[in-house]
């Protein structure tokens, strides 16, 4: 979500939310319109990429708060690629923890955990899974 | 029944049973069991029944090192996870630690040759613990988890003790401790005594007649063994067997026991004095052949004379005390009127008859004998300078009951000696007083008659007196 500053002498709320988009703006004889994001609003992507995960493994990926979550599946394969968003520098959403288990089919390995902040652009992390 | 089924777990971590765990009926998890389930559940997306636990939750358990059903599995639950006690009661091989190391419940397994269904009860800063398990699991496996530590503190320094006493069994004992976790073991053994016939009423009402009391004395059993300290005495009332007085003591250190001794329930009673060593089958001494072993440190009253010698007991410091040994001397093959005279071989063909010095009043009837030896008959006769008195007791150092008495001048210095017989016979052999045997000795007796019609060429030999007392044949071989 964006929003737009109006001039309150048009007779219209001085703040109008807008879609959420790139930021953009127009600039009209006595108006001008421009979008600025919320904290919440993401920024950009993050393409984060998990490697070395034991086929069968439970992913989630959540807020380091546990208040949101961003991912939840169960691996095919030892790759993981998951695009998420990324939000303005700050926000407690990028801060994320990743969670990889395997406990309900042998052969079961230690629950893995890790942090990493969400950035724009791409990255890559090892799952180092100890047999449990 | 599965662990799943058994448990809920919360939203704040409690896992918690649905109904209570029945011993002899309900059947254990391993710790292993409660990881894999925890585990199972924590890689789910989301929760599924009454099971508060998914891949939104934290890790809710690990292991120390990998899984291993052979072996006993240390559990550490994570980080809000818990069990209370009633749920530990359904666990065994290995041992739950929870709440950040604050509480601990480690395995206890018990190993050993025990009679069938022997009763195992568990000691924890000297309570019993109520009892979670039955009688039957020691016939497979006895294994279970015992709160080790709670709030942050080792309970009793995580020590406890597993018994097993059971009137009519041999009783049994182990010292352990559970504050490393995982799973400790206590090795008990158990066998039937042949030596319980009484119930254990009788048992009891028996001991009821008997005193037990804690209390240093010095006494001398009289075997030789000398005056010596003893910490407690077991007081008997003189018409009590020693086989009776084992099987109360047996009962009144039962698990069962309602008795106190030394200051403590009987039922964790096991030794006089903590620097002796326990008996750990039999806490007051084994009975074994018809003789009771008495444990360290008792004395022992009131034992009845057919008794007197089916015990021993050891004293404070370790000396093993036997009850004396009363033996005779005696010389067949006598007839009426030959003298006979049995005194201690000299080694040289003769007899003692120096055996001690003698300084004694004129008209005395009691004297001193410097040395007297314990194995001296109770009554006899003594010589003194060769002159004949017989005495009719001694105590200690002291002859009494001389007759006749000292002779007018007495005695200063004079050689004197206790033969073991000095009389003439009644009767077709002579018997001496009974004598407290202490080592063995050899005795030079001689038969002697020259009276008409029944004169003998003087006999003279040596006898051997051991703890069974000594006798000798006279040889008669006639002299006329």
């Amino acid at each position: 979500m964006a929003s737009m500053l109006i001039p309150s002498t048009w007779g219209l709320p001085s703040v109008v939310h807008l879609p959420t988009g790139v930021g953009s703006r127009s600039t009209q004889p006595g108006a001008a319109l421009g979008k600025l994001r919320l904290p919440t609003d993401p920024i950009g992507i993050f393409a984060l990429t998990l490697n070395n995960i034991v086929t069968g493994s439970s992913l989630q990926i959540e807020s380091q708060d546990s208040s949101t979550v961003f991912h939840n599946s169960v691996v095919s394969g030892t790759t993981k690629s998951v695009t998420l968003q990324v939000y303005a520098p700050g926000s407690a959403l990028n801060a994320l923890r990743i969670k990889v288990r395997k406990g309900s089919v042998e052969p079961f390995y230690r629950p893995y955990e890790t942090l990493l902040s969400a950035v724009v652009g791409a990255q890559s992390i090892y799952v180092s899974q100890i047999p449990d | 029944m599965t662990i799943n089924t058994t448990f809920t777990i919360a939203a704040n971590g409690n896992i918690r049973q649905g109904s209570a765990f029945v011993p002899g009926t309900s059947v254990r998890f391993t710790t292993l069991d409660l990881h894999k389930w925890l585990q199972d559940l924590a890689d789910d997306p989301a929760y599924t029944g009454d099971d508060v636990m998914s891949i939104l939750n934290s890790n809710p358990s690990e292991l120390a090192g990998k899984r291993n059903a052979a072996r006993p599995m240390p559990v550490t639950l994570l980080p809000n996870v818990n069990i209370s006690d009633a749920e530990a009661q359904w666990f065994r091989f290995g041992s739950v630690e929870q709440n950040s190391g604050a509480d601990l419940y480690t395995g206890l397994k018990v190993l050993g040759t025990l009679v069938a269904n022997s009763p195992i009860y568990i000691t924890q800063s000297n309570a019993k613990l109520p009892k979670y398990w039955a009688d039957a699991d020691v016939n497979t496996s006895f294994q279970i988890l015992v709160k080790a530590k709670s709030g942050g503190a080792l309970i009793d320094s995580g020590n406890i003790t597993a018994w097993s006493r059971k009137y009519g069994q041999t009783f049994s004992h182990f010292d352990l401790n559970l504050s490393a976790g995982g799973e400790q073991v206590a090795a008990l053994g158990t066998s039937l005594d042949t030596n319980i016939i009484l119930s254990a009423a009788a048992a009891e009402a028996i001991y009821n007649t008997m005193t037990v009391a804690v209390a240093n004395t010095t006494q001398d059993l009289g075997g030789g063994q000398g005056s010596l300290l003893h910490k407690g005495t077991i007081t008997l009332n003189g018409t009590t067997s020693l086989a009776d007085a084992y099987q109360a003591l047996m009962w009144a250190s039962s698990e069962a026991s309602t008795a106190t001794i030394a200051g403590v329930p009987g039922w964790r009673y096991r030794v006089l004095d903590a620097a002796y060593a326990e008996n750990v089958s039999a806490p007051f001494g084994t009975f074994a052949g018809g003789k009771w072993f008495v444990a360290q440190g008792w004395w022992v009253t009131g034992v009845m004379p057919a008794d007197s010698k089916n015990y021993q007991l050891i004293s404070d410091n370790g000396t093993i005390e036997t009850p004396p040994n009363t033996v005779q001397v005696s010389v067949s093959g006598l007839v009426l009127g030959d003298y006979v005279l049995v005194a201690r071989d000299n080694g040289a063909g003769s007899y003692i008859s120096t055996e001690y010095t003698v300084t004694a009043a004129a008209a005395a009837t009691s004297i001193t004998v410097t040395g007297l030896k314990t194995d001296t008959p109770a009554s006899g006769v003594i010589r003194i300078n060769g002159d004949r008195y017989t005495y009719t007791g001694w105590t200690g150092t002291t002859v009494s009951g001389l007759s006749p008495a000292i002779k007018a001048g007495g005695y200063t210095a004079a050689p004197a000696f206790i033969p073991m017989l000095d009389g003439v016979s009644a009767g077709t052999s002579m018997t001496s007083a009974s004598f407290q045997f202490g080592t063995p000795f050899t005795c030079r007796y001689f038969v002697r008659n020259g009276t008409d019609g029944s004169a003998i060429v003087p006999f003279e030999s040596t006898l051997s007196v051991t703890s069974t007392g000594g006798s000798g044949p006279a040889v008669r071989g006639a002299d006329e």
